[in-house]
């Protein structure tokens, strides 16, 4: 696996977000599994042009007769998975440190990747950005066109607004309308009190919640020497302040909050992942998958 | 009670303590800006530390101005100056002078008392407050160099540094009349003397006044601080006293006994203390000795020198504390063997009518100085080979052929000696044109001294020159032994220049004469060598006067003495012809200018040989060097009686824990602790 290439710093230096997903994607697809809700429907959706890699038992011969190319056919399974991509657009998440990529780019590109995944086995996928009061909503779709929109919405994706995660939970109540994967992209910097309650309930309403707790390396060492003006970037003001005087108070301070979180999610079976924007993009989506593959079996069993 | 600076200047560093201040305004600029997510953790821990924040920095900032402030205050050295300072100055500054005792008594210990001394010295120049000048006097034995009292403490500092203990005796009531006048030389009423000694009492004329400064209004008495250097310790000590080396006859030839006194100046009672004798680099003999306390016991180690020649050694003690006394140092001359040749004039089958006999029987007597003795006829005397003798004596001998007479000329112009015994053999005449020049003085005529029945006849000697080395042993009571020589008949001897009259008969004629011939010398007595004309031979000087003879004219005697000179006192050498420069026992060259008549003045300051250095670098001994029994006795004055002879209230005597409590309060050195706590603090604040 070129894990080296997908290190976020590099990440960072391809311009677009679709040529930064397409490098995560093609990273994984080495690694990928098979969906487990594959082979369940059969409602015929549509011919697709024969590529390496597809399943020679889908070969449409017949239309092989009739145009002397492969087709291979492709089916609406309605028992697939119908995720909502959650991704928390604040503006605490356009922060970075020295270099590699803002929060926001960094959640945006694995989102996107986790689409392209989930569309490509069929799966119906939404998109959700929570950007302070503003909603963007894309509805959950399964063929594979729909990446293209998924794409579109979050290229150029520009963070503002306070961080409110009850706002885009109750959103995504209310589309979810019957059993979905949630995935939160979030800086989970909302102090607001139960916020990360209200994501946790989710997963009452039988959904499948995974909260991708993305952080910037620099948030969680604090390794700053020099006198600095710390300067909010949702309006909290500012601050000049020697932060060797408070490292280890802030330190105690972030563990802290990863810390609720995490308890918070294992306590309502959410599944919970804190990741650093300096992890490859590839080892988080594979990790993840892989985790969410194994809960799957051990759940149908 | 107040605080007073060491060194003033250096406390103006305490101004640095303004930069942490002036840094902390200076730097608060506005830091660079940065836009940060997790600002809400941020203001947490802001709040929750602000709290301790502010006191780390109050803190840091109070460590980091305490530690430029209290270091330039330490090095200024501030101490508290306590009541119990007052004798030092109750009426303001006062002009100083610090007497430093560096005679020999201040060596024992090896340097110990000097070293104390030293140190108590530094401290009364640390003490001083800045208006107070000071000076140095080092009272060495040398006359004392009081300068006039100054401010400049790094001359004064140096002046201790380098202040030595001599091997002198110093006069301590001398070294503080000298800085009591050196104080008058300051405008300063307030006058102070403290005084760095180890209180021999030998230091001190008990008699004298108490120290006094004349000022224009009348004398004033100084306040005097006696500074113990020895801390109120006994300094018990032995030394050898005193020297004399003399022959032992008893010894055989070439015997001496080195007799000298060693003094206990102790409260101990010293038990077989070890005494050596050396001779160069090695020990002859030794003897073990027991000396009451304050008393002294003497002894006397003989020794047999092997050949003659000069001999430097030394008597050595068991080494005490102060080891410069405990060796005497001597230059000995030991006289070579002597060959005399008796040529006798008129031989008898009878010993004691024989004419060399008393000669003979006297000269091989045992003495000192060893002499063969070789006797021979008088007609033998032309086939006589006179180069195996040092010393010939022709006993009442005819006038010899010419040829005898030029041999025995060329014998005394080489530097031999001959002795001319007379007789019935002698013709004035003819002895008088054969040896013409070798005789002292010409032969006259016989002269006889008529008798009595009452009174046997005798002419006496008399006017005796006691200088001359023949008859030095005769100085005192020994001269009876010459005065009671009687002689009946003797030579009249002719007028003549070139001789020296050694005795005379008392009727003024020449007894016994002098000349000095080209190297040689020859000796002329008038009368007889044996009891024929003359009872010499039969009295007590004889036998002396004969070895003394023998030993003259074969130049074993009369040789230089070495002069033994007491350390602190002046002696004058003869400076032999060629001399140039001393070298002292340490080996640095002393130049020498003689004066009057070759004699120079020396005043040595080490123990020792010291030698003269000739021309191609030849050296000879010119005088031994003893330290004075005076610095010997290391015996302590009571500090009552010391501060009664210093002027009572306005002196006191201290001694180290004194001085100590003096200082419990160095300020100083609290301020380098506190110093150093604020370092650290610091160092442990900025790792909080």
């Amino acid at each position: 696996m070129a894990g080296s290439l997908l290190d976020a710093r590099l990440l960072a230096r391809l311009g677009t977000l679709q040529l930064r997903t397409r490098a995560v994607v093609e990273g994984l697809l080495s690694g990928l599994h098979r969906s487990p809700h594959q082979g369940q429907s059969v409602e015929f959706a549509e011919h697709k042009e024969y590529a390496p890699g597809d399943d020679l038992r889908r070969i449409d011969w017949k239309a092989y007769g009739k145009f002397d190319r492969f087709y291979v056919k492709q089916f609406e399974h309605e028992t697939n998975l119908r995720a909502f991509l959650l991704l928390d657009a604040s503006a605490s998440m356009g922060y970075r440190g020295p270099e590699g990529l803002t929060k926001l780019e960094y959640a945006a590109t694995a989102a996107a990747a986790l689409a392209y995944l989930l569309v490509r086995q069929q799966d119906a996928v939404g998109l959700v950005i929570a950007r302070g009061d503003e909603i963007r909503y894309l509805p959950p779709r399964a063929h594979v066109g729909h990446f293209s929109a998924v794409l579109a919405m979050l290229e150029g994706l520009a963070p503002g607004g306070r961080t409110d995660l009850a706002r885009a939970a109750d959103f995504v109540a209310e589309k979810a309308r019957r059993r979905a994967a949630v995935f939160l992209f979030s800086d989970l910097f909302d102090f607001a009190p139960g916020a990360l309650s209200r994501i946790v309930d989710l997963r009452r309403m039988k959904n499948e919640v995974s909260v991708f707790h993305i952080l910037d390396p620099w948030e969680l060492e604090f390794p700053f020497e020099d006198a600095t003006r710390f300067v909010g970037l949702e309006g909290e003001g500012d601050l000049e302040v020697d932060p060797r005087e408070i490292r280890a108070s802030y330190l105690r301070a972030i563990e802290k909050l990863c810390e609720d979180a995490r308890r918070l999610c294992l306590q309502a079976d959410v599944a919970y992942e804190l990741v650093r924007t300096d992890t490859p993009l590839d080892r988080l989506l594979l990790g993840h998958l892989s985790r969410r593959e194994r809960s799957a079996r051990w759940a149908s069993r | 009670m107040g605080v007073s600076l060491t060194h003033p200047l250096l406390a103006w560093g305490a101004l640095l303590a303004l930069l942490p201040i002036l840094v902390h305004l200076l730097q608060r600029r506005r830091p660079r800006p940065h836009p940060f997510a997790a600002m809400e953790l941020v203001l947490r821990s802001q709040r929750e530390n602000v709290r301790r924040l502010r006191l780390r920095r109050l803190l840091l900032l109070l460590a980091r101005t305490s530690i430029l402030l209290l270091v330039p205050l330490a090095a200024a050295r501030p101490h508290l100056a306590a009541e119990a300072d007052a004798v030092a100055s109750p009426a303001g500054p006062a002009a100083t002078a610090l007497v430093l005792d560096a005679s020999l008594s201040m060596r024992w210990g090896g340097g110990k008392l000097m070293e104390n001394a030293r140190q108590d010295a530094r401290r009364v120049l640390a003490d001083l407050l800045p208006e107070e000048p000071l000076s140095v006097i080092v009272c060495d034995g040398r006359p004392p160099e009081a300068e006039s009292p100054s401010f400049d403490r790094a001359r004064a500092r140096r002046r201790i540094d380098e202040a030595q203990a001599s091997h002198l005796p110093a006069n301590m009531t001398s070294c503080v009349a000298a800085a009591a006048a050196a104080l008058a030389e300051s405008p300063l009423p307030a006058k102070r003397i403290f005084i760095a000694t180890d209180l021999t009492a030998n230091a001190w004329n008990l008699d004298a006044p108490p120290p006094s400064v004349p000022t224009e209004a009348g004398e004033v008495q100084p306040e005097v601080v006696v500074l113990d250097a020895a801390r109120g310790d006994e300094l018990p000590n032995a030394a050898i006293t005193d020297l004399r080396i003399e022959p032992a006859p008893e010894l055989g030839p070439r015997g001496h006994a080195f007799a000298f006194t060693v003094h206990n100046f102790g409260s101990k009672e010293l038990r077989d203390l070890r005494v050596e004798l050396w001779v160069g680099q090695e020990m002859v003999n030794r003897s073990f000795l027991d000396v009451p306390a304050g008393g002294s016991a003497s002894r006397r180690l003989l020794h047999r020198f092997p050949a003659g020649g000069t001999f430097a050694g030394e008597i050595r003690l068991a080494p005490d504390a102060l080891v410069e006394d405990d060796a005497r140092h001597f230059v000995v001359h030991v006289s070579p063997d002597i060959r005399v040749l008796l040529v006798n004039g008129a031989p008898s089958p009878l010993r004691h009518r024989d004419e060399a006999f008393f000669v003979e029987t006297a000269l091989r007597a045992s003495g000192a100085v060893p002499i063969s003795v070789r006797t021979i006829d008088a007609d033998s005397l032309p086939h006589q080979s006179l180069e195996d003798a040092d010393a010939v004596f022709l006993l009442n001998v005819r006038a010899p052929e010419r040829g005898v007479v030029e041999r025995l000329e060329r014998f005394v112009r080489a530097g031999g000696g001959l002795f001319f015994a007379l007789g019935d053999q002698v013709d004035a005449d003819a002895y008088t044109a054969s040896f013409g020049e070798l005789l002292p003085l010409a032969l006259h005529l016989p002269k006889t001294l008529p008798s009595s029945a009452e009174e046997p006849a005798g002419a006496r000697f008399d006017d005796f020159d006691l200088d001359h080395p023949v008859l030095r042993i005769f100085h005192g009571p020994a001269i009876e032994g010459l005065e009671s020589v009687r002689t009946q008949r003797y030579f009249l001897l002719q007028p003549g220049e070139g001789a020296r009259v050694l005795a005379a008969f008392d009727d003024g004629a020449p007894a016994l004469v002098e000349k000095q011939v080209g190297q040689g010398r020859v000796i002329l007595f008038a009368s007889t060598a044996d009891r024929d004309w003359s009872d010499w031979a039969i009295q007590t000087s004889f036998l002396p006067a004969m070895q003394q003879m023998a030993a003259y004219l074969a130049r074993t005697l009369g040789q230089r003495e070495i002069p033994v000179v007491q350390l602190g006192e002046s002696a004058a050498l003869e400076v032999p012809e060629g001399v140039g420069a001393l070298v002292a026992p340490d080996g640095r060259e002393l130049p020498l200018s003689a004066s009057d008549g070759g004699r120079v003045n020396v005043t040595p300051e080490l123990p020792g040989v010291h030698r003269f250095l000739g021309e191609g670098g030849r050296t000879e001994p010119a005088f031994t060097a003893f330290v004075s029994p005076v610095e010997s006795d290391t015996r302590r004055l009571d500090p009552k009686e010391l501060r009664a002879l210093l002027g009572g209230a306005r002196a006191r005597v201290s001694e180290e824990a004194e001085i100590a409590r003096r200082r419990e309060t160095p300020l100083w050195s609290l301020l380098l602790l506190a110093g150093l706590l604020a370092f650290l603090s610091e160092g442990w604040l900025l790792r909080r």
